[in-house]
């Protein structure tokens, strides 16, 4: 038994790995970005990785490093409001709260309806309320001083991005689970009521959704990811109506300036861009901004207005651990930061 | 996200219980030797006592036994596990049941839960092995081989046969196996029936960072029943023998343990049904083998709180499957012997999801070698088989035909002093997609190109030693496989929408060391001891500037290991048994994250056969498996059970 114990002793320590270092990060956390990496399916590997930009080093497992336990399986969306950050983490199906200065853990909700997870996709806030889409087909109103859900508010099918205008929470009904049958809505919910008071047929597949500094709305349709291709309209949020259908291909979005970058991704060629697309003027400004030479595969684009410089995730092949890929407000590339699985959305601190 | 786990649980039920017709062959007194399915050299086989004394809950259990291989196991009483030899994915593996290739096309691999070991009297298999002429082509083109057989087909004279046992375990644990046979020179029949059942729920350890988190596994109960009878007449110089075989299926489905959230409702119920005819003639120097088969697996899966569908998700799958083919040879003189076969399977899918494809497949085989005794002690064996596929899908595109020629070529050396033996082959195999891979809705790829592999083996084996009372083995391979255009699925639209793809290449580089000693220390004590090594350095050489080139492939183990004891008094014993199995990666990229650690496991087994008069006898056994009650995984996230029993009766007559 002794011999076999020892020979198993080799054999635990028969491969070597690159273990990432832990990099010491003072209190409270300034002058860097908190990395969502989603990691896989089942694999119970979202994690963060903190960035420090004084000095370019990465901190992986950061959330691990200060929790002391995992944040669970693909995380979808990471947000701060006052004091607080949010995650949500959709196939464990919670929203882990931290402290955002010392990122230490305050509650973590348990989104579970009964025995079925409502599986939690996307945050937004408004007026001492998060608000946030289900994938069971809800948007669960949470008070961010009790963190207890004190609504549950029906939509359409598996609801993905939402954004707030004139009074209203619009909800992207993407019905992004049935394939052969994906919704086309996005719900018009009204925040002195709860209720939802229209919803307006957008496009097959609604995902991301933003709105621009004059209160008009815009979604991302995402197609079929094959002959209907991906793209973006616009709802006017006084009369929510479409008021234009855009007819370039877009993938995602994020602010810029008042304006936003977009990205384009070619699932056959497997081909990206980013551009700009000027809210004033309704056009897009310019198709290919950024020179994507340092990236294998374009998983979202990030402005920072503190430093003024844009962040493009790259999730390599989805597989491997991924880059975040740093370029001045022109769109020149500064340098690239190793992270974890999948990364997806940033979160800055001045 | 289900889509994809709905694609990785779909396993059909295998078909399982014929039996090979070398075993007659051999006993209707041929006048040279072909090439018996096993090579009674005890290497890479294991015989009725010592499966009996292993207690495996499955063929996996047993199987992982042999060198060179990897089980990938899911957990649990029927949970899906599969075996893949050197290096080789599990779909490069044929599982052989009685003479008969189990086919899947739907998914391409077979369930080695599913196969109870209560019937089995032989296993054996892996990469190294001789060409084996009477099995189907099908099987001998595949990149490894498994050969099982059981009970219910053999011929024999003992005339009336009955087995019954009964067995209780750990997780409510409950099952039993009945055999009525009569065999004699001429006639063959057998009936036989098993019931499984389990409520699967056990304790679990599940390190989370700082924590320890401890829970129950839950929605993994399991129910089997399985019944047949076979038929088989032999006359001076041929054998006939058919038979009808229907296994059903109802589990759970526990997925994954997700961190908290580890709910789940899955189900999956499954069935099959075969009927099979097999023929064999052997007459002065000719030998002929006819066969054919008829396989029907229906799979029907739920999950009520499917978020995409109101009332759940609720997917039905009908695979049929009509193998037929014959094998045969020549001896043209005393140094040459040629042999052939053909063979045509044709696989049919239809789902009850309209919007899914029916596709059919016809895969047609056609193989010639010759067995060739050179000079200077030289044996050479050469086979060529040809490989034509067809495809349609009646609802829209289907993959496109394809044609292979693959080569078998060994030399081996005679036996001369100190039983010495040298044996050099390559091979070439490849895989073709599965239906799954091809059409599954969303992710399927009818683009895809059939899954390359070409193996150089070396060997050098001891044959048994005796001397006195002590018998010794040993047996060493050293391996190079290079498997190309691997299919693997990835993410290709975001991390919701996979696709399956051509891009890997792995080049695997292996060692396998079999040791195996016996001492009769008196007329009533016996102790025997039998160890193993395999080393498996598979590398993913796909492409040199991805931070994955010559990294170690996803979950196979660089290093596993079994060590066993055993000691026998007249009809008892004990056997202590240990599988080591060095850590993994649960990605291609080998960095601490994706690290699944190690694990020994260790069982031990006691066992009493008492011998009444008139033939009859009682066997009783006891076991203990995971004896040190170490928490381990061989995927990451599944968590097998702590330590657990098993206490089994069975009486036999003849």
């Amino acid at each position: 038994m002794r011999s076999i114990k020892i020979l198993f002793v080799l054999f635990l320590f028969a491969a070597c790995d690159k273990v990432d270092p832990i990099v010491p990060t003072s209190n409270p956390l300034s002058n860097g970005a908190i990395v969502l990496c989603e990691g896989l399916f089942q694999q119970n590997n979202t994690q963060l990785s903190f960035i420090r930009f004084s000095d370019a080093q990465v901190e992986n497992n950061f959330f691990l490093n200060r929790v002391g336990r995992q944040l669970g399986d693909t995380g979808n969306d990471i947000k701060r409001y006052g004091s607080k950050i949010y995650i949500l983490v959709n196939v464990s199906s919670t929203i882990e709260i931290v402290d955002a200065n010392d990122f230490s853990s305050i509650k973590q909700i348990n989104m579970m309806n009964g025995t079925s997870a409502k599986q939690p996709r996307a945050i937004v806030f408004h007026e001492g309320a998060a608000f946030v889409t289900c994938f069971d087909g809800y948007v669960d109103r949470i008070d961010t001083a009790t963190l207890n859900i004190t609504e549950r508010i029906p939509v359409g099918a598996n609801p993905e991005g939402l954004a707030i205008a004139n009074g209203k929470l619009y909800v992207a009904n993407s019905g992004g689970l049935n394939s052969s049958s994906m919704d086309s809505t996005v719900s018009v919910i009204d925040l002195s009521t709860l209720e939802e008071i229209d919803r307006v047929t957008v496009g097959l597949n609604p995902g991301g959704i933003k709105s621009d500094v004059n209160g008009a709305i815009y979604v991302i349709t995402r197609g079929n990811y094959g002959s209907i291709p991906s793209r973006m309209v616009r709802i006017e949020s006084q009369t929510d109506q479409v008021s234009e259908e855009f007819d370039f291909d877009i993938s995602s979005f994020s602010e810029f300036n008042g304006h936003f970058l977009f990205t384009k991704h070619n699932f056959s060629s497997g081909e990206s861009s980013v551009g700009i697309f000027n809210t004033t003027t309704q056009t897009v400004q310019e198709e290919a901004f950024i020179s994507l030479n340092q990236v294998q595969t374009l998983y979202g684009v990030t402005y920072n207005p503190i430093n003024n410089k844009i962040y493009l995730s790259d999730a390599m092949n989805y597989t491997n651990t991924g880059y975040i890929h740093e370029y001045s407000s022109s769109g020149l590339f500064i340098q690239s930061f190793h992270v974890g699985l999948n990364p997806s959305k940033l979160l800055f601190y001045e | 996200m289900r889509i994809i786990f709905v694609f990785f649980i779909f396993i059909a039920a295998p078909s399982f219980g014929q039996k090979p017709a070398i075993q007659e062959l051999q006993e209707i007194n041929i006048s040279y030797s072909l090439d018996s399915i096993s090579s009674k050299k005890k290497w890479e086989e294991m015989e009725t006592s010592e499966i009996e004394a292993l207690q495996a809950e499955d063929a996996a259990d047993l199987i992982q036994k042999l060198t060179g291989t990897s089980i990938k196991s899911y957990g649990g009483l029927g949970g899906l596990k599969t075996v893949s030899s050197r290096g080789l994915g599990a779909k490069h593996s044929a599982i052989i049941a009685d003479g008969f290739n189990i086919q899947n096309t739907q998914n391409g691999q077979i369930n080695l839960g599913q196969i109870h070991t209560d019937n089995i009297t032989h296993i054996s298999g892996g990469s190294a092995r001789k060409p084996m002429l009477m099995l189907p082509v099908s099987a001998q083109v595949s990149g490894s081989i498994f050969l099982v057989e059981t009970f219910e087909n053999y011929f024999g004279n003992a005339g009336l046969q009955y087995r019954t046992l009964g067995k209780l375990g750990s997780f409510n644990q409950k099952g039993t196996y009945s055999a009525l046979k009569f065999t004699n020179k001429k006639i063959l029949l057998c009936a036989h029936g098993s019931f499984r059942n389990a409520d699967g729920t056990y304790p679990y350890t599940i390190p989370n960072g700082d924590l320890t988190i401890n829970g129950i596994r839950q929605n993994n109960d399991y129910q089997d029943n399985s019944f047949g009878a076979t038929i088989g007449f032999k006359g001076r110089n041929s054998i006939v023998r058919m038979g009808y075989l229907q296994k059903n299926f109802n589990q759970g489905l526990p997925g994954a343990i997700i961190f908290y959230n580890t709910f789940s409702d899955e189900r999956m119920t499954s069935g099959e049904q075969n009927i099979f005819v097999d023929y064999v003639l052997k007459k002065n120097k000719y030998f002929f083998r006819g066969f054919l088969k008829l396989n029907k697996n229906e799979l029907l899966y739920k999950d009520p709180d499917y978020l995409g569908q109101i009332g759940g998700l609720q997917v039905r799958y009908e695979n049929k499957t009509l193998q037929i083919g014959t094998s045969g040879g020549v001896e043209l003189s005393e140094n040459l012997k040629i042999h052939f076969g053909l063979e045509q399977v044709t696989s049919e899918l239809n789902v009850s999801d309209s919007s899914f494809a029916r596709p059919r497949r016809i895969h047609n085989y056609g193989l010639i070698g010759l067995t060739f005794n050179l000079k200077h002690q030289l044996h050479l064996k050469a086979q060529l088989a040809a490989q034509y596929i067809t495809e349609e899908n009646t609802v829209a595109g289907g993959a496109g035909e394809q044609f292979r020629l693959n080569p078998f070529i060994e030399l081996t050396t005679k036996e001369f002093k100190h039983n010495l033996k040298h044996s050099l082959w390559y091979r070439s195999s490849f895989r073709m997609p599965t239906f799954n891979e091809l059409y599954y809705k969303n992710i399927g790829n009818i683009n895809l190109e059939p899954e390359e592999a070409h193996q150089i083996n070396y060997t050098w084996s001891l044959l048994p030693i005796q001397k006195n009372n002590f018998e010794m083995y040993l047996r060493n391979n050293l391996y190079i496989n290079l498997v190309e255009n691997k299919i693997v699925a990835i993410p290709t639209q975001n991390l919701f929408v996979w696709s399956i793809q051509n891009i890997d290449k792995a080049r695997v580089y292996g060692l396998d060391i079999k040791t195996g000693m016996e001492w009769k220390l008196s007329a009533d004590w016996k102790a025997a001891m039998s160890a193993s090594y395999s080393l498996q350095k598979a590398l993913d050489i796909t492409d040199r500037s991805a931070p994955t080139f010559r990294h170690q492939i996803a979950y196979i183990p660089l290093h596993t290991s079994n060590i066993d004891l055993s000691m026998n008094y007249r009809g008892a014993g004990i056997r202590f048994s240990n599988h080591l199995v060095s850590s993994r990666y649960c990605l291609n990229e080998n960095i601490a994250n994706n690290k699944v650690d190690g694990f020994l496991i260790s069982s031990i087994s006691a066992f009493y056969n008492l011998k009444l008069p008139n033939h009859h006898s009682i066997n009783m056994r006891f076991t203990v498996k995971n004896l040190l009650d170490n928490s381990y995984a061989y995927m990451r996230s599944y968590v097998m059970p702590g330590r657990n029993y098993l206490i089994v009766m069975k009486y036999a007559f003849n």
